[in-house]
């Protein structure tokens, strides 16, 4: 397809202000100006060329048919003579029906595609009344930036799903760390969640109690202490603290106050002390009480030893403690040697190992494009040459026998330590229940009736068990007993409370010495970051998106070009674009907007200035659209109107250069140098700048204007208009510039 | 490179005549100066420069003088045959001057439309770029590089990628772009799940750290 640069005749049925034109027009020029009073029909004749050349009419426009009364069934038609930049000619039109649908008949002419068609006509019709539709920030419907860089939904798509995987990368992270043999995390949130359940549901049952030595305790509230999803809030510790300090200070107990910030352990130690002295201020009232305190503290589901076999117990857990101390010794040795392969400062042995299988024989194989002059010393190179070579021991490689042993190593150590720690467990256990035998053996001897309630149970054969001392005592429903039952059930929660802390500190103990697990976690760290880096404002994503600064550069720097051929107060020149939007939050436009250079935005320009501006953009984005645009045509309807005197000769020259050139330009347009001229249509409603406007665009020989002055204006037939071709005045070159120097010399001489 | 961009538009014009042109002012020596003009289809402009310092009278006397020269010459170009709109370009070193010049070129009265009167910027080595988008064709102010087209989905994979050249990135960082382009390459894949696949990787391959 061709383009056109010039509309040799039109003729116009039917549409908007013209019913029938009387003859077609000669626009065979390189400026057609346009004038005549208002309502004439001036600007229906360029929306008529705006359909024709790009396809395009503003909404504001409605409706293109000139239809009075009940006339049905019509069509507006507009025909054109044009000639295309090959040379040729064809007689195209346009038909409009009566739903403003355009069809184009022509041969070597087509339209933009459709979405460009606003574009195309922002770049090269011009109405003053619709001034706006020039600005992102305005009425434009295509933003400038939504058409020359759009967001395509498929990038924005990828921000979004981004800022979403970050969450899927936290919630997988989680199974990375749950090492064999240690407690997951979760399960330990899980242990201790319950555990402080327990303890709260405990706590308050004892604060109903008003009786209590020293007065009552406060009741917790469990809104304070769980999140409505049911996770302990982060601030228990200080909760713990603040609790462990209300009741020391609450019963004057003489001990160190707990600070907000301490380890949940001591604190937790501290409030079992509190509870223990509390008990004891309750049994002290009732020395009857004291062997069932005791009985009530015994762990759920205990059972005492037999006094014969304490001895027997005390040298079996001797026997445990000594295995233990063995265990861990062999520990250190296999830790030893796990270290000793280890390299702070970097890879270690297996990795080392691992390098070389994996890229040995790459790093031998130089490529000749490669110059040898900088080559590393041929004795690492015969080393690397050794070393590959005899990397392979059979079909496996060293480093396959060195995983290997290491992996045999770690198995054994995990072992090790899992064993221990069931023997420590086993232990303590053990310990405890000794201690607690040899108390109530020594409460015994010194209460008879005690004597004779063991001796009962040891002769029916029952064990010695918490639930068949409580059934002896026949206590286990008394009421009067009901504080220190729920006294135990609290120093219960605590001590699970604080074996729960225990896991968690060996469990966190446990990944810091694994050192693959922290390379692990600083990996993942690194896809982390990597994600929140690309759903920042700085990511890279965002940086492809934003002002392609390279050419919008160079297309402001036009703009301001053409903008400073108007005469224009200071602060407004050089305009900017900047990134901005339009619009409600569910529809809102990406824009360029546009800042003069004192910061000022659009809106604050008066109409003249806003009307240079947009000429200027206009201008600005015929050239640098070129490409796209199908023809070499300019509108402007009714610049002139808005400018004072003083931009007149201005307009003038650079409506000039655009339309006719100086001379020399023929020669440097058909060598490709030049962009081709434009043919302009100019509209002007004011007499007295029209005659201006002629007098300033009166061609020089070869080039040619023509007037079409709109006289008069019936409904039936629409405008009638005079048509004049303008004499053109010398033409500028090289002999007639000589001329004139002589002509002037010659008048200035002789005055 | 004069030559070359104005040159040929110059008017060859006896210093007399410049001189005549301006009259007798009565101001002192060079006080207004017609450097040169020139005259192309496009305009005729008349390049001069007014250095006298600030004097109220002599002031008007320089406003007058310069009206008068730019409607003559405007005058006997038409008379000669050309008609071209006449824009004066006047340069000074004087600071004081620099606010009587730009009232002078917005004020209607004096101008009435007739002519336009350029105040030139403070760097003299320009005067000749700024008469030079006057007076020659539209060369001046269109370049043929200042095209643009809109960016494609394969323009912003082509920026994403020399971004990913020219920044430091972390190898991680580097794989996410990557599987960034290829889901910007090709349209048919869901974009959740090939980044999930992405962080998958990511936690195989710490996994494969611990196992190591």
């Amino acid at each position: 397809m061709h383009k056109i640069n010039r509309v040799k005749s039109l003729q116009i049925d039917n549409f908007r202000g013209i019913k029938k034109l009387q003859q077609p027009l000669n626009t065979d020029a390189d400026v057609v100006l346009i004038t005549g009073p208002n309502g004439f029909g001036k600007t229906s004749l360029v929306d008529a060329l705006n359909i024709l050349l790009n396809g395009y009419y503003y909404s504001e426009r409605k409706p293109l048919l000139c239809i009075y009364g009940d006339e049905k069934d019509l069509e507006a038609k507009i025909t054109a003579k044009v000639l295309y930049d090959d040379g040729n000619e064809e007689d195209i039109c346009v038909r409009v029906n009566d739903k403003d649908i355009l069809e184009l008949t022509a041969a070597g002419y087509e339209w933009s595609a459709e979405a460009h068609r606003e574009i195309v006509a922002r770049a090269s019709f011009f109405y003053q009344d619709l001034i706006n539709r020039l600005f992102d920030e305005e009425g434009a419907e295509k933003t400038l930036k939504e058409f020359l860089a759009p967001s395509p939904a498929r990038v924005r798509e990828s921000v979004k799903a981004i800022n979403s995987v970050k969450k899927y990368l936290d919630g997988k992270e989680k199974g990375v760390f749950n090492l064999p043999g240690v407690i997951s995390q979760e399960q330990l949130d899980r242990q201790r969640q319950e555990v402080v359940r327990d303890f709260i549901q405990n706590w308050n049952e004892l604060a109903l109690y008003q009786d209590l030595p020293g007065g009552s305790i406060p009741r917790l509230e469990g809104a304070l202490w769980f999140e409505d999803s049911g996770m302990l809030r982060d601030n228990w510790t200080s909760l713990l603290a603040e609790l462990v300090n209300s009741i020391r200070s609450l019963r004057a107990e003489k001990l160190d106050e707990v600070s907000t910030d301490n380890e949940a352990i001591p604190t937790l130690q501290q409030l079992m002390t509190l509870l223990q002295h509390l008990r004891d201020q309750i049994i002290a009232n009732n020395q009857r009480d004291r062997f069932s305190a005791f009985v009530h503290s015994l762990p759920d589901g205990a059972v005492l030893l037999p006094q014969e076999r304490l001895l027997e117990e005390r040298e079996r857990l001797n026997r445990i403690q000594h295995s233990i101390t063995n265990t861990k010794q062999k520990v250190e040795q296999l830790q030893l040697w796990e270290r000793h392969f280890q390299n702070p400062d970097g890879p270690g042995l297996s990795e080392v190992l691992l390098a070389l299988r994996n890229k040995g024989q790459e790093w031998l194989n130089v490529s000749d494009y490669m110059d040898s002059n900088y080559a590393p010393p041929v004795q690492v190179i015969k080393w690397l040459k050794v070393a590959v070579d005899s990397l392979f021991l059979d079909d496996k490689g060293v480093d396959y026998y060195m995983g290997s042993w290491q992996e045999r190593i770690r198995q054994e150590r995990m072992q090790l330590q899992e064993l221990i720690r069931k023997q420590d467990y086993s232990y303590r256990e053990g310990v405890k229940l000794l201690d607690l035998s040899n108390q109530i053996y020594q409460m015994a001897e010194m209460d008879p009736a005690l004597r004779e309630l063991i001796n009962k149970l040891n002769i029916r054969g029952s064990q010695l068990s918490k639930e068949n001392l409580m059934a002896e005592l026949n206590e286990v429903n008394d009421s009067r007993h009901q504080p220190l039952q729920i006294i135990g059930a609290i120093i219960n929660s605590i001590v699970r409370w604080i074996e729960t802390e225990k896991a968690i500190i060996s469990r966190e103990k446990s990944l810091r010495e694994a050192r693959e697990l922290e390379k692990a976690k600083n990996y993942l760290d690194g896809a982390r970051k990597a994600l929140e880096e690309e759903s920042s404002k700085n990511s890279l994503i965002n940086t492809v998106q934003s002002l392609p600064q390279r050419d919008m550069g160079h297309f402001v720097g036009m703009v301001n070009k053409i903008f400073s051929r108007f005469r224009i107060v200071p602060g407004l020149h050089p305009v900017q674009l900047r990134p901005g939007n339009r619009g409600a939050r569910s529809s809102k436009v990406e824009t360029w907007d546009i800042r003069m250079a004192d910061g000022r935005p659009l809106s604050t320009l008066s109409s003249g200035q806003k009307a240079q501006l947009g000429l200027s953009l206009l201008l600005g984005l015929n050239v640098a659209l070129d490409d796209l645009m199908p023809h070499h045509v300019l509108a402007l309807d009714d610049t002139t109107t808005a400018f004072d005197m003083a931009q007149l000769p201005r307009e003038a020259s650079l409506l000039r250069q655009i339309v006719y050139g100086a001379d020399g330009d023929d020669e440097r347009e058909a060598a490709g140098r030049v962009s081709p001229r434009r043919q302009l249509f100019i509209v002007s409603h004011h007499e007295d700048l029209t005659h201006r406007l002629i007098d300033f665009l009166i061609p020089p020989e070869n080039k040619n204007l023509h007037i079409l002055n709109f006289k008069y204006w019936e409904q039936e037939k629409g405008p009638d208009i005079e048509q004049l071709v303008i004499s053109p005045a010398r033409s500028v070159n090289a002999d007639s510039r000589r001329e004139f120097g002589c002509f002037l010399d010659s008048i200035l001489n002789t005055q | 490179m004069y030559e070359e961009r104005i040159g040929q538009w110059k008017l060859e014009l006896s210093e007399a005549s410049k001189r005549a042109l301006l009259g007798d002012l009565g101001l002192p020596g060079d006080s207004l100066i017609i450097h040169d003009i020139y005259l192309s289809d496009v305009a005729l402009g008349v390049y001069m420069s007014w250095n006298a310092v600030d004097d109220k009278r002599n002031n008007e006397m320089v406003k007058d003088s310069i009206g008068r020269v730019l409607r003559l010459l405007g005058a006997y170009a038409e008379k000669f045959g050309f008609i071209l709109p006449v824009i004066g370009f006047l340069r000074t070193e004087v600071e004081t001057n620099v606010e009587y010049i730009q009232r002078w070129a917005g004020d209607q009265d004096w101008h009435r439309g007739d002519f336009s009167l350029i105040l030139l910027g403070k760097n003299e080595a320009d005067d000749i770029d700024e008469i030079h988008k006057f007076i020659c064709s539209a060369s001046a102010i269109w370049s043929e590089g200042d095209r643009l087209k809109p960016l494609s989905i394969d323009d912003y994979i082509r920026k994403l990628q020399e971004e990913q050249q020219a920044t430091q990135l972390s190898p991680q960082h580097t794989d996410l772009l990557n599987t960034i382009t290829l889901i910007w390459k090709q349209e048919d894949i869901s974009i959740k799940e090939t980044l999930e696949s992405w962080v998958d990787r990511q936690i195989e391959h710490a996994q494969n750290l611990i196992r190591r």
